[in-house]
Formats: structure tokens, sequence, C-alpha cells
């Protein structure tokens, strides 16, 4: 995925340690089935073969399309899984150049019985915005299944933990961290697709593509989404950065809430 | 599946972001839940020592105090005295750790919590498995890292310092609170 995963929990001495082995196995899981660059992953089997023959995929895998599409439903395609050709064209994904004819939208991708998928013309999805919010959610379930009592999933910037009491949850910032809110139980998500690790890396650390548009997003600053499951939390940052406070009313029908942060010095959540 | 959470107020959030990695991780309400969970109420006995006590504790533990002045409470239940429960500070690296211990009736640990730690290293001392070694100490244990305190690679001031705090405290309780 990309990124750095945290995971820690408390409860009977006996169980944590098998708990928090088993919640890493589960991001290792959901990164091998939805990976868009190992050719081995259920999502690269769907990309190369549901437009010819519909594809099974994993229930995971199931899970996290049927959310794509429900969340692409809701607002109107500004969350949208087939935007990887443009990616590709950016240089973000890898890929050859007839990736770029591979396009279609999120209308063209159909889930039927039996986790069968099937892909009406020839195109790339990508999970990269939402499968870590998956990955975060089903190692949460990981550590309550095991019977922690406390846990935290933090997946670079995507949140989710559960306990008896409330814990501050800090924004990173270039020039520290600033307590943006107290999480006691659910999950958070932090999209800030312009910040720039100074000195370090001479691109941004996250991109959102703008489906309207057809191009990198270019508005500044971040946004925070909290939500009862961190892959909603995680799919809803890119529509709020794109649709701003005109978004509310698809969030409240996720049970979310967002806060934007136009400082351009704000990174990710932590 | 549920969202229990409090935004802060933007205008704390766009504060002047503070320079170091600070969390403060308990309120001291909460330590003493974690601590006492049977006790129903906390009678405060602020203890003032006078130089002769705080000399004799220093020599007594091998800790040097940082001040004649500790803030305790008696943890009772069905007016019952359970314990003693004294929030505590000690230097970790070059941040103070504010931290809360538990003392049962006879003087020896209960438990301890880590309320706020403002340094960016080290704070593996939260972590259940280490505060659980002090579970059960009196003033007769080394209370020793690298003994019968485990050290923690990485928070290894931080470790040290806060198995003398408590150490300090117990002898503080043997010296005062009995």
């Amino acid at each position: 995925m990309g990124t750095l995963v945290h995971v820690s929990a408390s409860g009977p001495e006996a169980s944590v340690q098998h708990c928090v082995d088993a919640a890493f196995a589960c991001v290792e899981r959901v990164e091998r089935l939805m990976s868009f660059h190992d050719p081995q992953s259920d999502l690269s089997r769907v990309n190369r073969e549901a437009c010819r023959t519909p594809q099974t995929v994993h229930p995971w895998t199931w899970a996290v399309l049927r959310r794509a599409v429900r969340i692409a439903q809701e607002s109107a395609g500004l969350f949208d899984i087939t935007v990887a050709p443009l990616l590709v064209r950016e240089g973000l994904l890898p890929g050859s150049a007839d990736s770029s004819l591979r396009c279609g939208v999120w209308r063209n991708i159909f889930l039927m019985p039996e986790r069968k998928v099937f892909l009406e013309r020839p195109m790339l999805l990508d999970l990269g915005g939402i499968a870590k919010g998956f990955a975060v959610d089903v190692a949460i379930h990981a550590l309550r299944k095991g019977g922690c009592t406390e846990g935290v999933v933090n997946a670079g910037g995507d949140l989710r933990r559960f306990g008896p009491f409330p814990h501050p949850i800090h924004l990173r910032r270039r020039d520290g961290l600033v307590q943006v809110a107290e999480l006691r139980c659910g999950a958070i998500a932090t999209s800030a697709p312009r910040a720039v690790h100074e000195g370090r890396l001479a691109q941004p650390i996250g991109s959102i593509f703008d489906p309207r548009e057809q191009r990198s997003w270019s508005g500044g600053g971040a946004v925070t989404v909290a939500a009862p499951s961190c892959v909603i939390a995680d799919a809803l940052t890119k529509v709020a950065a794109l649709a701003g406070a005109a978004c509310e009313p698809i969030l409240t029908r996720f049970g979310a809430h967002a806060r934007w942060d136009n400082d351009p010095a704000s990174i990710a959540a932590s | 599946m549920s969202l229990d959470l409090r935004w802060l107020a933007p205008a704390a959030i766009y504060a002047i972001a503070p320079q170091c990695i600070a969390a403060k991780y308990m309120s001291v309400d909460q330590a003493r839940t974690l601590i006492f969970p049977a006790a129903d109420e906390y009678v405060a006995k602020p203890v003032q020592l006078t130089p002769e006590q705080m000399q004799e504790i220093d020599k007594l533990s091998g800790v040097a105090g940082r001040s004649p002045r500790q803030q305790v409470w008696q943890a009772i239940s069905k007016g019952k005295m359970i314990g003693w429960f004294i929030v505590d500070q000690v230097i970790g690296k070059h941040e103070l750790i504010t931290y809360a211990l538990g003392i049962n009736v006879d003087g020896s640990v209960r438990q301890f919590q880590v309320i706020e730690y403002l340094e960016a290293y080290g704070s593996q001392v939260r972590y259940l498995n280490w505060r659980d070694q002090f579970v059960g100490k009196t003033i007769e244990s080394p209370l020793r890292i690298d003994s019968d305190i485990a050290n923690i690679s990485g928070a290894t001031l931080s470790a040290r310092h806060l198995t003398d705090g408590i150490k300090r405290l117990l002898f503080l309780h043997q010296s005062v609170l009995r």
C-alpha cells in the first residue's frame, strides 16, 4: 500500500500479541487481493479478464467493490474507481500506453450474483482510494474478535479505533501536530493531496483525481472525514475534497462528518 | 459499528501548532478509574514534605525528589480506604512525564498509568506488559532496570526515570502516608 501501518491494542495478555499478528495478516491479505501493481491480485485479474468473462472475486474484494459502486452512485461519480487510466497517464500507476484507451465510468461496472464482476468495456479499476480504509476495518475486526478491549489501526492517515475512553486525534502538519478531535470509537481519514514532505519527496504524497475535469485536483489544504467505518471515511475524503461543503448531505447518508482545513501545511491524521 | 467523536472548535485546531510530539493519554480522573475501578470516592491528601522528610526519602530510595509538594488522594470504596493514588512527574529525556501511581493499603504497587508524555520517543513505557512488571512491587523490591524491571530499547531514560520515580513514591508512602 506504500504506507506504514501502525497497530496497537490492549486486552488479556495471552491474546494481545496474537490479535496484533492477526490484524497485520488481514492488512497483508487485503494488499494481496487488491493491489493494482501485483499481477496476481484479484483486482489485476478483474482488470485483465472481466471485460470478456465475469470474474468471481474474494468476498473482501467484493465488499470493497460494492461499497465503491455505492459511493460512486451516491456522489454522482465524484468518487470513481475507474480513474486508473488517468493515473497511469500521469505516471502515478504503472501501465502501458494503451491503458489510456481503457476508459469507462463506474456505471460500466456490473456486480452480478455469486460475487461475479463484469466490466462492460475494457477499463482499469484502481482501489487505491478505498482499499486502505477497508484494510484498517478488517484489522480492527481481528482485534475485536480476539477479545481486545482497546485497539487502534492507523495506515498512513486512515485511522480507526475502539475502546472505553476518547483519545485525541492529531493532524500532522509541517510545523508539528495539531489536535483536531477526540475519538472514542470510529474512523478518521485525511487526504492532503498537495502536501509535500519538505526536502524528502519531490512529488505530492497523495493525489486526488477529479473525474469531472479528468485531471489532478488542484485544491490545497486537507480534508478530514470521520465515519463509523474506515472504508467509508477513506472513500469519502475524495468526495469531500472535490465537492467541498456541498457534499454534506452525501456524508450524512453514510453517517459521516467532514472538516476542511485550507492551510497548505496540513499533512495527515495520526 | 458506531462513531463516537467530538470535533474541537476550529479556533483550537488552527492555533499555533506545538513544536514537539506531545501526547496527553488520559485525564487524572481516567487514570484513577483505571487504577481503582472499585473506588467511589477520592479524598485529597496533599503532602507537603519538610526538608528533613525530603532528605530521608531521598536517602532511603536513593532517588532525589523534585518537589516537596506531592498530589495525593485516598481511594475509598464503600467507606473503606482501599489505597493511595499519587500523581507525580519525572524527567523522561528532556521533558516531564506525568504519571499516576496506585499503591495498595499494604504498600505494594497496584498499577501505574502514564498521563502525559511530552517526548518524541520512548512512549513504549505506556505498554501494559512493561507497566505490569511493577504490580506488587514494594520497598523491598530492587526496582532496578535490567534487574527486576526490563529495559526498553529506545526508551532507556524514560524507563529508568519512571522506575526511580515509582521507587521514591513507595518510600514516600512508607515514610508519611502510613
